[in-house]
């Protein structure tokens, strides 16, 4: 119904001039100043708007006739219809990527515009007269059938985001602003909408080729995508699923090979999209305008979505928590491209941990078991019992509490793999002093059992401290790490990173050396003990290899650099760890660091064998055995290659001498997080990747 | 050259310069009040840059001091901007000392700041000034983009010998200080 400004003013026309009281109010205040209720904040400041100020008011917008109105019953030709689909899963796609609802979905303007498309309540007689080419079905039936589609989708996905996997506000936006996602509507009606629809085009005359087939592909696709996302979400084990996932690939190609033309500027399609029109919906989060990518980005990113739901099949039938891990960190330094989108990782940790059971098959503790199983190749009922039958303590061993804490810090290890970067790296941080704290607990069992009795069989006890340890000192390496991925440090904290990661690799390289003697060397746990030997000497003579070349070309003004570490690396500095009595293995001391630095600054001697060395171990690598890897073997093979090309291609260009460093430009170093996470390359000179 | 003189925020006659410095480096615009958050709460930590015999500010800089946590004393630098025309003459850098010296004189531990995880001229100036990348935060705007938490972290409280003459105190008159309140205020400003 027309708006009547004289008839319709809200609140009727009743109104009376109250300025005096408002400068009565404000007589004993000065210009300028400024009177704000306690506890005003920033959010407050922010979210206040200037009544009548265009950029502000977004009530404005409603009264701009500028634009020609949309009509969602203006009569579409099938290949305007097909573009509108098509768009709307750019739109889509773009809400997956983390953008908010209204930056996407809602810019779509037959969201809003359901009932006025559907067939029971269209009004006989209100359609517009249309032509043979425009039939009204291609609105009422097909297009509406794959709207209800697309916000079935998005209702799917809303359902699993919110699960808390990922984080809202970060990863992704649950803002609805209050319009419906056909939240309402079971999946079953949704589908039999698609299935009519089908059947109209099918039998129809009314819609020819191409676009016949065109439109049935996307409807058939929607429909798969539904039944899809719905198991996905009901049964995330279910072994429907790899068919479902290919059967939905395999309809996206021919959607994606044959894309309609645009629409003609003066189209009635074009006015189905408009970025504006969301601000006139009630949002706490400003609308920011985006520019939809082109469609040839949003099928690869669909594409994208539906491989890695094939990956977290597989993943999902794994029950070894090491391959888990081996994946989990592959996907974080190594993302393929379009497969970190927040639905996948959520569905990912969804399929590992639902809240009850461990992929959906194992009690909690499974997790220690296979801890136990695959770290050092025994049972749990073998380390309990060694306890047990040792255990000279006061009370009862805590075999409960290190159950329970070992189940806890283990599932959210694994389940943290798939956060976004930023948040996996503080994530890590943090459970520093939880593995800390763990690794006290079977100090102080160690102290409290009898020696063995038989001196020449493994004390599990011993071997599973020297295991947590191993893993805290694993977890701080990718603290150190994932700096240089993210783009953190400075000049001078990258030397630091490096020579500290040296010292933590070290240890590491230890705690394997006294794990490995004993175990099976037909195991796989022994098998990945090996693998990591010679993985983690390769980075750490890399390490060495990057440190002195740095050192050597960089100046420290050492009052911030120390400031900046103690910083840096706060989390190492918590007061918690005053409360255990054992103090922490493998945090960094900027004592040592900076004498470090002294001496290898005088050191006339340079050698970068490091990287000879760790061209020669990870070329062995690539041909040893997996491991713990699984189905992941050959991804952990590539990212092998990855770092010995960059050892190649330093080893060519770094200089060699002493003399040669002198006049050696240290700016030609690079860290560029496309070639590899944590190494530089030299500027001009990429690595070639080995044939 | 033109030699450049600095200024703390006098009230709101210096507004409307300070809102078409700032608005020129934005996509999306504050609101009136965003400013008069900051200006009025904290008016000296504010500080104008103006070329001498202009009236006209080329360069400001706007913060915030509360206690974050109930823990630590934290500056918050909310707005810098200097006119394209006057850059490169360490403007920005000379807003960001004064006001961190301000703040420092009234015990501040930590001074931090979010930009965008592409904005190279603003991570190569407070880098220069000692900052550091504390954290990276993922798709911190709403363009999708990340940003950066930089900190500079502030050692105890000194005696500071290349503090200006004119911004010296005298022990009775102690013209910077100002309550430092505890604020729940968590949200970050871009």
């Amino acid at each position: 119904m027309e708006y009547d400004p004289l008839v319709d003013l809200p609140g009727g026309d009743n109104f009376h001039d109250v300025t005096a009281l408002f400068e009565d109010a404000a007589e004993d205040m000065q210009p300028g100043a400024l009177v704000l209720t306690d506890g005003f904040t920033l959010l407050d400041a922010m979210s206040s708007f200037e009544i009548g100020e265009p950029r502000f008011d977004s009530g404005l917008a409603l009264l701009d006739k500028s634009k020609p109105s949309f009509n969602p019953l203006a009569p579409l030709t099938p290949e305007e219809v097909c573009w509108i689909i098509d768009r709307s899963v750019s739109c889509e796609m773009e809400w997956h990527s983390g953008y908010t609802l209204s930056q996407s979905i809602y810019s779509f303007l037959y969201v809003h515009s359901l009932k006025e498309i559907d067939p029971d309540l269209v009004p006989g007689g209100s359609l517009p007269r249309s032509d043979s080419l425009r039939p009204p079905e291609l609105i009422t039936v097909v297009l509406r059938a794959a709207l209800l589609g697309l916000l079935k989708c998005c209702d799917l996905s809303w359902r699993e985001l919110n699960k808390g996997n990922v984080y809202d506000a970060e990863d992704w936006q649950s803002e609805k602003c209050d319009v419906p996602l056909s939240e309402a509507l079971p999946v079953k009606y949704v589908c039999k909408a698609l299935d009519e629809a089908c059947r109209w085009l099918e039998t129809s005359a009314k819609v020819q080729q191409p676009w016949k087939t065109m439109l049935m592909n996307r409807i058939v696709f929607r429909k798969s995508l539904i039944v899809l996302f719905e198991t996905q979400l009901s049964q995330p084990h279910s072994g429907l699923l790899p068919t479902m996932i290919n059967l939905s690939l395999q309809l996206l190609q021919p959607i994606m090979a044959v894309t309609p033309s645009e629409p003609a500027p003066d189209s009635p399609a074009r006015l189905a999209f408009d970025p504006q029109f969301p601000r006139v919906i009630v949002s706490y989060i400003p609308l920011h305008v985006l520019q939809l990518p082109d469609q040839a980005h949003t099928w690869a990113l669909l594409e994208g979505l539906l491989i890695s739901l094939k990956n977290v099949n597989d993943l999902a039938n794994t029950t070894d928590l090491t391959t888990w891990e081996v994946a989990g960190h592959l996907q974080m330094w190594c993302p393929r491209p379009h497969s970190r989108l927040p639905y996948v990782r959520s569905i990912t940790q969804s399929a590992f941990w639902d809240g009850v059971l461990i992929l959906n098959k194992f009690a909690l503790k499974h997790v220690v078991v296979q801890f136990f199983r695959e770290t050092l190749d025994i049972s749990y009922d073998a380390f309990t019992q060694n306890i047990i039958a040792r255990w000279e303590g006061p009370a009862l061993p805590p075999l409960v509490q290190i159950e329970r804490t070992m189940t806890q810090i283990l599932i959210a290890n694994i389940k943290s793999l798939w956060y976004n970067p930023p948040r996996r790296r503080r994530f890590c941080a943090k459970s520093l002093f939880d593995w800390h704290e763990l690794f006290s607990v079977f100090m102080d069992v160690c102290v409290r059992l009898a020696p063995l009795q038989d001196q020449e069989k493994l004390d599990h006890v011993r071997r599973a401290r020297v295991a947590v340890l191993m893993y805290r000192l694993s977890v701080i390496r990718e603290v150190i790490l994932s700096g240089f991925q993210l783009s953190l440090y400075t000049n001078e904290e990258r030397v630091f990173a490096y020579w500290y990661v040296v010292q933590v690799l070290e240890m590491h390289l230890s705690c394997i050396d006294q794990l490995m003697p004993g175990m099976s060397s037909d195991s796989n746990a022994y098998f990945e003990l090996s693998y990591q030997s010679q993985f983690l000497t390769a980075l750490q003579s890399l390490s060495i290899a990057v440190f002195i070349i740095t050192v050597k070309q960089t100046t420290f003004p050492w009052r911030r650099t120390r400031l900046n570490f103690l910083r840096r690396y706060k989390w190492a500095f918590m007061p918690e760890y005053e409360d255990i009595d054992l103090q922490p293995f493998g945090h960094p001391n900027f004592t040592k660091f900076a004498t470090a630095c002294e001496s290898m600054q005088k050191d006339t001697q340079f050698s970068l064998d490091g990287i000879a060395l760790a061209i020669e171990v990870l070329s062995c690598l690539l041909t040893s055995p997996d491991g713990w890897a699984g189905r992941w073997g050959e991804e952990r093979k590539k990212f092998v290659q990855k770092l010995l090309d960059v050892c190649i291609c330093l080893q060519r260009q770094l200089p060699s001498t002493e003399q040669a460093l002198t006049t050696w430009d240290a700016k030609t170093l690079k860290w560029d997080v496309d070639v590899h996470p944590w190494f530089p390359i030299i500027s001009g000179f990429p690595p070639v990747p080995s044939r | 050259m033109t030699e450049i003189l600095y200024r703390q925020y006098v009230g709101e006659s210096d507004l409307p310069h300070i809102m078409a410095l700032v608005q020129s480096e934005l996509s999306e615009p504050y609101v009136i009040y965003t400013y008069r958050y900051f200006l009025h709460q904290w008016p000296q930590l504010s500080f104008l840059a103006i070329p001498a015999g202009s009236s006209e500010p080329i360069g400001v800089i706007v913060c915030k001091q509360s206690m974050h946590k109930h823990a630590s004393n934290r500056g918050y630098i909310a707005m810098l901007s200097v006119s394209k025309s006057w850059r490169k003459r360490g403007v920005a850098s000379t807003l960001v000392r004064q006001s961190v010296e301000v703040m420092r004189r009234n015990g501040v531990d930590e001074v931090v700041l979010e930009t965008e995880y592409d904005n190279a001229p603003a991570l190569s100036l407070y880098e220069s000034l000692g900052f550091i990348r504390e954290k990276r935060l993922y798709r911190f705007y709403l363009n999708g983009k990340d940003a950066f938490r930089l900190v500079l972290a502030v050692p105890p409280s000194e005696l500071d010998q290349d503090f200006p003459h004119y911004m010296k105190l005298s022990p009775t008159n102690n013209i910077f200080s100002y309550p430092v309140s505890s604020d729940d205020d968590e949200v970050s400003y871009r």
